[in-house]
């Protein structure tokens, strides 16, 4: 089920004595984040920025060798501080962050949607949507323009809007492993899953033999 | 003459070049992204230098094309312009290594308003340089002297101190470690408080150790006798004037900082440092190790300390004890006059140039090891306290003191709950805790700066 507005500031207000069982959203800058009457939270675009370097690299191929040195090769840190602006042209795609930290307690999911407000532009933040429950660290955000214009993104502006559930619990439910993104601190890319690309590439060579 | 005239006028014009490849290189620069607001304020200050410098070249012309100055008079007054154009490259070298891709960008801002809390009126560059060091430089005063010789036309603008504060470039993300800024802000406070003014006089050189030195053929220098005296004394007063600059800031540092400046400190220094090598502008790590060690069983409760951190400090004091091994004869009669009276002088003096409420109190240091520790361990970075509606940002010694404490005491535990990714190695794990640091300072300084931009006079303005 999903949580009301109300819920979630009851939750933030009578915090868990337990930190690890804390619902946390910080900084939440202004009680407008929280509107009453809806059933989600605004977050906010935060200050680091995970660019593409298109120069460098002519394709991004999974099953390659070099694709982890790639990854490295194929985007660049940038840090933009408050009061400036990252200018994202149209068709370009860059992974930005949430300005939030965001702990979930183990029932508690989350999804993130981008505000439609900017979607209107033809901003589109297309995140990778479900947070698990014991989640900590900052959202990394897929955003692109797919407008025809470059649109300015101000860290600081609410960008996307969080959406919390209750999780169903049952005796048997174990502490959930430490996600490859737990504790993340800046958008980063990660590589793919190394069991999953060896077997895509032993098809791949019965395709190449036949 | 005439051939004088001929170089004068070279001079001036190939001047007048160096001048404007200056205005040309600002122009290149100024428009990248710093994370110190005082880098742009130190690129238009020479800027406008090179171009007051410009102008004055200009004037002088029409007196290196007159015969009234004789050629080595003209040298002379030509030279008085033409020296300045190294300073202005020296000062265009201070903001390099600062744009925003160089220094940990979530820092300046929180350090920023650290440094203004302490030292009102003034500004920070701070700026990442491959070097393992880390130093601040005041840069107003020799500002405003080269504005009283260059017509400026936006000296107003000069902050009343401008610190350059450098940062190890591969240093850059370890935010405990930055922990050791303490001891540089120390610095700064003790060339304010004119603390060597206050401590210097009180401390004594054995006069006849010095005797007995010049008298032997031990050491090179001066044959033996009055002018050998003069040159040991002179000697080891330049050690003892530096060192008592370094062990005063340390003081300060502690006082600021609290256990995360020693913790810092000891950390940095026990890395590539002989802890019995001091030379003539820094005393033997031994001997700052004694006089931190000597603070912190004054100012803190070190026996209701997490047991891991009372057996740290225990062995730091217990080393800190061995007398030390001095390198040369000078470092020898240096310690022999910083004794533990003069380490006391220098603890006493620190708490005159930081008042009270800078000061990081033992109850501060209790309060943020039980409250924003526990935070840490379960990847949240506190960056602001209190229930939702009444969250206050967390000031930024406590963020470094809780984080250190992380480390020190609960590292295993707190590697353990990382993915396996992040914790395959100490320095992955140790990596995750300086980023959580570094974003726990993050919102503190936002929730601050937010609350400070509604309430900002000119918000509304386009």
């Amino acid at each position: 089920m999903i949580l009301s507005a109300e819920k979630v500031r009851e939750l933030l207000e009578h915090p868990a004595a337990d930190p690890a069982g804390r619902l946390v959203i910080s900084p939440l800058l202004e009680e407008r984040q929280l509107k009453p009457s809806t059933a989600s939270v605004d977050v906010r675009l935060g200050q680091h920025f995970h660019v593409p370097l298109r120069a460098k690299l002519s394709q991004l191929n999974l099953l390659s060798a070099t694709h982890k040195a790639d990854l490295f090769k194929y985007k660049d840190d940038t840090f933009v501080p408050i009061g400036d602006y990252f200018v994202l042209h149209p068709g370009q795609f860059v992974l930005g962050e949430t300005l939030e930290w965001i702990h979930l307690p183990k029932n508690l999911v989350a999804f993130v949607v981008g505000k439609s407000t900017w979607g209107r532009d033809g901003l589109i933040i297309a995140t990778a949507i479900g947070v698990h429950p014991n989640f900590s660290g900052i959202l990394t955000l897929e955003i692109s323009n797919v407008g025809e214009i470059p649109i300015y993104l101000y860290p600081g502006l609410a960008i996307a809007q969080l959406f919390l559930a209750a999780v169903e619990l049952t005796a048997e439910s174990v502490p959930l492993v430490p996600s490859a993104f737990q504790v993340q601190t800046s958008p980063r890319t990660r590589n793919v899953e190394i069991e999953d690309s060896e077997i895509i590439k032993v098809f791949k060579r019965q395709l190449d033999s036949s | 003459m005439d051939s004088y005239r001929r170089i004068a006028a070279l001079k001036l014009q190939s001047a007048q070049d160096r001048a404007h490849a200056i205005v040309e290189e600002i122009g290149r620069v100024e428009n990248k992204v710093y994370a110190s607001p005082g880098s742009k304020q130190l690129l238009r200050f020479v800027k406008d230098a090179a171009i007051g410098l410009l102008g004055l070249l200009e004037s002088e012309r029409s007196i290196a094309d007159s015969d009234v100055l004789s050629a080595s008079e003209l040298e002379t007054r030509l030279d008085r312009i033409t020296k300045l154009i190294p300073y202005l490259h020296i000062l265009l070298g201070f903001v390099e290594g600062s744009e925003v891709h160089r220094s940990p960008g979530q820092l300046i801002r929180p350090l920023r308003r650290y440094v203004r809390s302490i030292i009102p009126g003034s500004e920070i560059v701070v700026k990442s340089k491959a070097e393992l060091n880390y130093s601040i430089q005041d840069i107003a005063e020799p500002l405003r002297k080269l504005s009283s010789i260059i017509p400026l036309q936006s000296n107003s603008g000069l902050p009343e101190r401008l610190f350059v504060v450098n940062i190890p470039a591969v240093e850059s993300g370890q935010i405990l470690i930055h922990g050791v800024l303490a001891h540089e802000l120390g610095h700064a406070l003790y060339k304010k408080h004119g603390l060597a003014a206050k401590l210097l006089p009180d401390i004594k050189v054995n006069e006849d150790l010095i005797r007995v030195m010049s008298e032997a053929s031990l050491l090179q220098g001066p044959p033996p006798g009055l002018r050998k005296r003069e040159w040991i004394t002179e000697q080891v007063t330049s050690r003892i004037t530096g060192w008592v600059m370094e062990l005063s800031s340390d003081a300060i540092g502690i006082r600021l900082f609290g256990p995360a400046l020693f913790f810092a400190e000891v950390h940095l220094m026990t890395a590539f440092k002989h802890i019995d090598q001091g030379s003539v502008s820094h005393p033997p790590n031994r001997l700052r190790v004694r006089l931190m060690m000597r603070m912190l069983k004054q100012l803190y409760e070190l026996g209701k300390l997490h047991e891991n951190l009372q057996t740290f400090l225990r062995d730091w004091d217990e080393v800190s004890a061995i007398p030390i091994a001095a390198r040369t004869k000078f470092d020898e009669l240096a310690i022999d006059s910083i004794n533990q009276s003069a380490l006391d002088l220098i603890i006493d003096a620190s708490a005159t140039a930081v008042p009270l409420p800078q000061s990081y109190a033992s109850s501060q240091f209790d309060k943020d090891t039980r409250e924003l520790s526990p935070l840490f361990i379960n990847f949240v970075p506190p960056g602001e306290t209190g229930i939702y509606g009444r969250a206050l940002p967390v000031k930024l010694a406590s963020i470094i003191n809780a984080g250190w404490h992380v480390y020190l005491c609960d590292f295993d535990i707190f590697r353990q709950r990382l993915h396996a990714g992040d914790s395959e190695t100490r320095f992955a794990a140790a990596t995750k805790l300086h980023e959580l640091v570094l974003k726990a300072l993050e919102i503190s300084e936002m929730k601050t700066a937010w609350e400070e931009a509604k309430s900002d006079p000119k918000r509304g303005e386009s």
